[in-house]
């Protein structure tokens, strides 16, 4: 486990206060139910938050994740019903895209930022083309997968904490884990070590590809159809949930745990708002000025204890 | 006369000057392929689509100037602002001007206004708070959404004023005056590049920052000005926008945010930073807008235009960009 | 303790040569190290010793030589990587720390060993490092949870040595480490020492170049001084003596008086200081004094890296800050301008021509209300490439130009300027001899024209065009040349500092 300090807890505080207060605005979500609806949401995000940071761990951000989680939508609403040979065949082809993308990226040091900007566009075109106005139907065993109800702990409390579990393992817990992160913290030291870093970019961006597949499956229960702008919002949704979870923008710093609990976070800062009934207009750019304010707090921070800038 | 260094020399400023110049080269080409099909397929009206789709492309030009002074500062400058200020500088200036003609110039005022407004705050997001551009400018843009929300349902419907319709849509001859228009300021900001000591400064720091640095050039300050440059691009086209459209609308920011750091990238320009031209992102802008046309025209859908255009930015960085050199 | 037959080597290289460009960094190098034997390799400012190590790390490719470890030969030629290095057992620390900040102390070690594995991989590789931590470096104080970026650079460099020593297969054969003390405390490197005496009599072979001279007499068993990248002399250190080490090296020892902070004040000639900095202190610097007149030129020397790029940079900083005074200790009279020797990242602009790369720095001059005047330019550029004979056209790319020619381009930016204050950051490394001599002689013109000029240079055969030079060591001046002081020998004799050395 990564060091335990003050610091690392914050969103898990987060979490928890802002559970508080929506159950002091609306008691009745205390209960088996409430959190079921409280966190349903959440899973998806969870998991694009997941892919997010594996994408961060590399040093790179992902600014497709929003529209590919639409396009796996998409195929899950179309394709899978009728043809589950073919949906599984293009999931694992957009598990390979991301791959490549990673090598690309890696291979000729292009910025990731236009490039997953770029593909965001091939995504979202083959999304509309495949289905320009919403349609679909999701298979009944996708909803009630993510929808499982067990006893006495809600089904998406259970996912998160899986996801968190699963996320946590890879990068903090298996030595390959660190070598991954150790590529998006000094490259050139891991390839002296005798690791392959392009291996470890094409790992990264695949796993971030596995789990944007995972979120535009988890999405697909709650919509119950497809729709090419679904999960549109998940790019800055993603990368608010790894930012609040802790992680940082130089490469290999990341929390994994924290990235499920800030997509909590993210979700529940919605829920809360709604409750207070704040517009809906009002929701997106109280997001903005979230992501501004965790950023600030921490540039605060970082000038108070003067801590040198490590290149 | 020492003939093999001279003759490296000239053979070596040439190529130079190819790699500089000709860099808005592909986006021409391009441009002319996309008509040519797009006229082969319709069977009709070459310098019709051609004309429109200057005037339309104008736009989009705007803002990929902008982008592309954020751009050429280097340190990862990107805005992603831009689909956003569009928005509500157009909801604000269709609020101020009422749809009276004898306020456009508050409307235009108005603009340039948000402009900075806006330019200021992604600056001091950056440079103060230290946050990555894309985070920046992504969190601005978002609060500026609400913000367009909450204005469009008490300025719903505004029109604009009808002075300002019939210039934005009407024409000189066969040519569009937004199609002159476009020109007039491509023109300008095309000396202000190659021509200017701000062109010039801005092209050097991102190149190295560290280079910039030691040799006297303001870089922050540069950037600053880079930043409110691409804001006021976007506060003026969105303005420009809701004339040529005849009022506001929601989503009139769609495919500006892309689009604006395609057409620089398409056009020639470095995403690192450094190197860039304006000529090259009117080409792309040009180019784009027709291929909007060619995808309807071959009844490819919707999704193929955006798939095209990301392709097609991932094909240009992947083959366009400088060698690294490797140490 | 004498080296064994030659029958027995651990690893030999012969007729090593590379040359980057016009610089030759090594000339025909020929070192061996036996089993039990650790060997140091000394020399001034580019002497080559980092060239040599990492060329028998295989970082570097020499453009000529073979290598003979234990019984394998090769040509080096053949390209030796890093990885095949290590299957030899050869281990190397370099100057550049290769540790990852953002990893935890035990996830670094296990990056680097390759056999930790499974379940407790993280515990299995503390182990192993925290063994070698405390062989090495008793009374760390390091824990296996603190995350690297967390540790101070002592830490980190214990961290970086310790990793260096664990193997998962091979056993450590030849450990070479490239100023490894550096940044260590005396407790530190004399655990150090210890340590690899210890090892060495059970076998291990090491090489450490270093420029701390005491710690090479009193802990290793054979030198090679290496000058201009030739290595010139090989002796056993029993047969050393400090002044013997810094003669051969080029410098000649001086009584102790000449190591005293000498403040030479320059009698008035009513010529007012451009620089002048009293007492000034930061980070890296301890007490830093010294003036530049007009019409001076100063020089900063000593070993690479003691400080001189420090006291540049805060007077550049000084000078172009906005704050009235960004340090009270330094005061500047003049505009500036600062010719950097690092052409490629933080001089030249590549993708510019070299007229652009002149006018750079001049933009206001040349502009009306930002309107750049292309005729303005064009003179001002034709004339100092002119004027510093610069070979090549001033519409070529900069990139077309040879090192020296660059350099000369960049010198032209900062004169350029006018400025009243020329400040050099090494600016012939890697420049032929003909393009040395014109920036020289433009340097003296400059001078007599009423500028100051403060130079950093690591070559000392140039201190003879500087009217008064600064010998830094560790941050501080510890002497102050004038006249007929101004030879090498004094300046290599006082950049190895006092006879104590910490």
């Amino acid at each position: 486990m990564s060091k335990i300090n003050f610091w690392n807890g914050v969103p898990f505080y987060f979490l928890v206060i802002l559970l508080l207060v929506v159950i002091r605005l609306e008691p009745s979500a205390f209960s088996y139910n409430g959190f079921n609806l409280l966190l349903s949401a959440a899973v998806p995000l969870a998991f694009a938050a997941t892919a997010q940071m594996f994408i961060m761990a590399a040093g790179d951000i992902d600014l497709g994740l929003g529209t590919f989680v639409g396009l796996v939508n998409v195929i899950t609403a179309i394709v899978l019903i009728h043809h589950i040979f073919y949906a599984l065949l293009i999931y694992v082809g957009m598990i390979v895209a991301y791959v490549l993308l990673g090598l690309l990226v890696h291979n000729r040091q292009l910025p990731s930022i236009v490039v997953t900007l770029g593909a965001s566009f091939v995504w979202l075109g083959i999304a509309i083309m495949i289905l320009p106005s919403p349609a679909g139907e999701v298979p009944t065993y996708i909803i009630n997968f993510f929808n499982w109800s067990p006893p006495i702990i809600p089904g998406p409390v259970i996912y998160l904490i899986l996801i968190g579990l699963i996320g946590n393992f890879v990068l903090m817990r298996t030595r390959y884990g660190a070598v991954l992160r150790g590529s998006g913290s000094n490259a050139e030291a891991i390839g002296r070590a005798g690791w392959s870093v392009a291996k470890t970019k094409a790992i990264l961006y695949g796993l971030a590809g596995v789990f944007g597949i995972l979120s535009g499956l988890s999405l697909s229960a709650i919509t119950t159809s497809g729709d090419a702008n679904n999960g549109a919002s998940y790019v800055l949704l993603s990368i608010m949930a790894v930012i609040i979870g802790g992680g940082e923008f130089s490469g290999g710093l990341v929390a994994p745990a924290g990235a499920v609990a800030g997509a909590a976070v993210v979700v529940l800062i919605g829920t809360v708002l709604t409750f207070l009934n704040v517009s809906s207009d009002y929701q997106i750019g109280a997001q903005g000025l979230i992501l501004i304010a965790t950023l600030a707090i921490r540039a605060v921070r970082r000038f108070v204890s003067g801590r040198v800038k490590v290149k | 006369m020492s003939t093999t260094s001279d003759s490296k020399v000239t053979l070596g400023s040439k190529v130079l000057n190819i790699f500089r110049t000709q860099r808005a080269l592909p986006a021409f080409v391009g441009s002319v392929i996309i008509w040519l099909l797009t006229a082969a397929i319709a069977g009709r009206g070459l310098t019709g689509t051609l004309t429109s789709s200057i005037a339309i492309g104008t736009f989009l030009f705007f803002v990929g100037i902008g982008q592309m002074f954020v751009i050429t500062s280097g340190n990862g400058g990107i805005d992603l602002s831009v689909p956003y200020v569009m928005t509500v500088s157009a909801y604000i200036t269709a609020s101020v001007m009422h749809g009276q003609n004898v306020k456009l110039i508050s409307g235009l005022l108005a603009a340039l206004a948000v402009g900075i407004v806006v330019g200021l705050l992604n600056v001091f997001l950056i440079e103060i708070i230290a946050m990555p551009p894309i985070i920046a400018t992504l969190s601005v843009g978002f609060i500026l959404q609400s913000a367009t929300l909450v204005l469009s349902t008490k300025s719903s419907g505004i029109p604009s004023p009808r002075i300002f319709i019939n210039l934005a849509t009407g024409n000189v001859g066969p040519i569009p005056n937004m199609a002159i228009f476009g020109i007039i300021v491509g023109i300008i900001f095309t000396l202000i590049l190659t021509r200017s000591s701000y062109g010039r400064a801005i092209q050097g720091i991102g190149q190295s920052r560290s280079a910039a640095r030691l040799a006297g050039l303001k870089s922050q300050r540069l950037t600053i000005y880079a930043y409110l440059i691409s804001s006021l691009f976007a506060a003026f086209t969105g303005f420009l926008l809701a004339g040529y459209a005849g009022g506001p609308s929601l989503t009139m920011g769609g495919n500006y945010q892309l689009g604006s750091i395609a057409v620089v990238v398409l056009g020639g320009s470095l995403i690192a930073g450094g190197l860039s031209n304006v000529p090259g992102i009117w080409a792309a802008a040009l180019l784009l807008t027709l291929l909007i046309t060619l995808v309807n025209v071959a009844h490819l859908g919707a999704g193929a235009q955006d798939v095209v255009q990301g392709v097609l930015i991932v094909l240009v960085l992947t083959v366009g960009g400088t060698k690294r050199q490797k140490d | 303790m004498s080296p064994r037959e030659d029958s027995k080597v651990r690893l030999r290289a012969d007729n090593l040569s590379k040359s980057f460009g016009a610089t030759r960094a090594l000339s025909d190098v020929s070192i061996v190290v036996r089993p039990n034997e650790l060997v140091g390799i000394a020399g001034h400012n580019g002497a080559g010793k980092s060239t040599l190590l990492r060329s028998l790390a295989g970082l570097t490719k020499p453009d000529q030589g073979r290598m003979q470890i234990g019984t394998n030969e090769f040509e080096m030629t053949d390209g030796l990587t890093a990885g095949a290095s290590r299957n030899f057992g050869i281990h190397t620390v370099h100057q550049e720390l290769s540790l990852c900040p953002a990893l935890r102390v035990d996830e670094s070690a296990a990056v680097v060993l390759q056999d930790a594995k499974g379940f407790g991989w993280q515990r299995g590789a503390w182990k192993k490092l925290e063994a070698a931590l405390n062989d090495i470096f008793p009374g760390h104080g390091i824990s296996a949870g603190q995350k690297i970026s967390d540790l101070s650079i002592a830490k980190r460099q214990m961290v970086e040595i310790a990793s260096a020593t664990l193997t998962s297969d091979r056993e450590l054969q030849l450990l070479m480490l490239d100023e490894p003390t550096s940044s260590l405390d005396a407790d530190a490197t004399t655990t150090l020492y210890s340590w690899l005496r210890k090892r060495s009599n059970e076998g291990l072979s090491a090489i450490v170049t270093t420029h701390r001279l005491n710690e090479m007499l009193t802990h290793l068993d054979r030198i090679y001084i290496m000058r201009d990248g030739k290595i010139i002399a090989e002796e056993p250190t029993s047969a050393l003596t400090r002044e013997k080490l810094i003669s051969l090296m080029g410098g000649s020892h001086q009584s102790d008086s000449a190591s005293e902070k000498a403040v030479v004040s320059k009698a008035s000639t009513g010529d007012r200081d451009k620089v002048s900095i009293s007492g000034f202190s930061n980070g890296e610097l301890k007490d830093i004094s010294l003036e530049a007149k007009a019409g001076e030129i100063i020089g900063l020397v000593g070993l690479e890296g003691h400080g001189q790029r420090a006291v540049l940079e805060a007077i550049f900083r000084t000078a172009t800050s906005r704050t009235p005074s960004a340090y009270r200790a330094i005061k500047v009279h003049g505009n500036i301008a600062y010719v950097s020797g690092d052409r490629v990242v933080a001089g030249i602009f590549k993708f510019w021509t070299v007229g652009e790369n002149i006018s750079a720095s001049s933009l206001k001059f040349l502009s009306k209300i930002g309107w750049l005047s292309r005729n303005s330019e064009k003179k001002l550029v034709d004339s100092w490439s002119k004027r510093l004979e610069i070979r090549g056209a001033v519409t070529a790319p900069i990139v077309s130009l040879s090192g020296g020619n660059q350099q000369k381009a960049l010198m032209a930016r900062s004169i350029a300027t006018g400025a009243d204050i020329i400040l050099l950051d090494d600016p012939t490394r890697g420049v032929d001899q003909g393009t040395k001599e014109s920036m020289y002689a433009i340097l003296k013109e400059e001078a007599a024209a009423g500028r100051a000029v403060i130079w950093y240079s690591t070559e000392n055969e140039e201190l003879i065009h500087c009217d008064r030079v600064y010998v830094l060591r560790a941050g501080e001046i510890v002497e102050v040349l004038e006249g007929n002081d101004r030879d090498e020998a004094r300046v290599i004799a006082a950049s190895f500092g006092a006879a104590v050395e910490f």
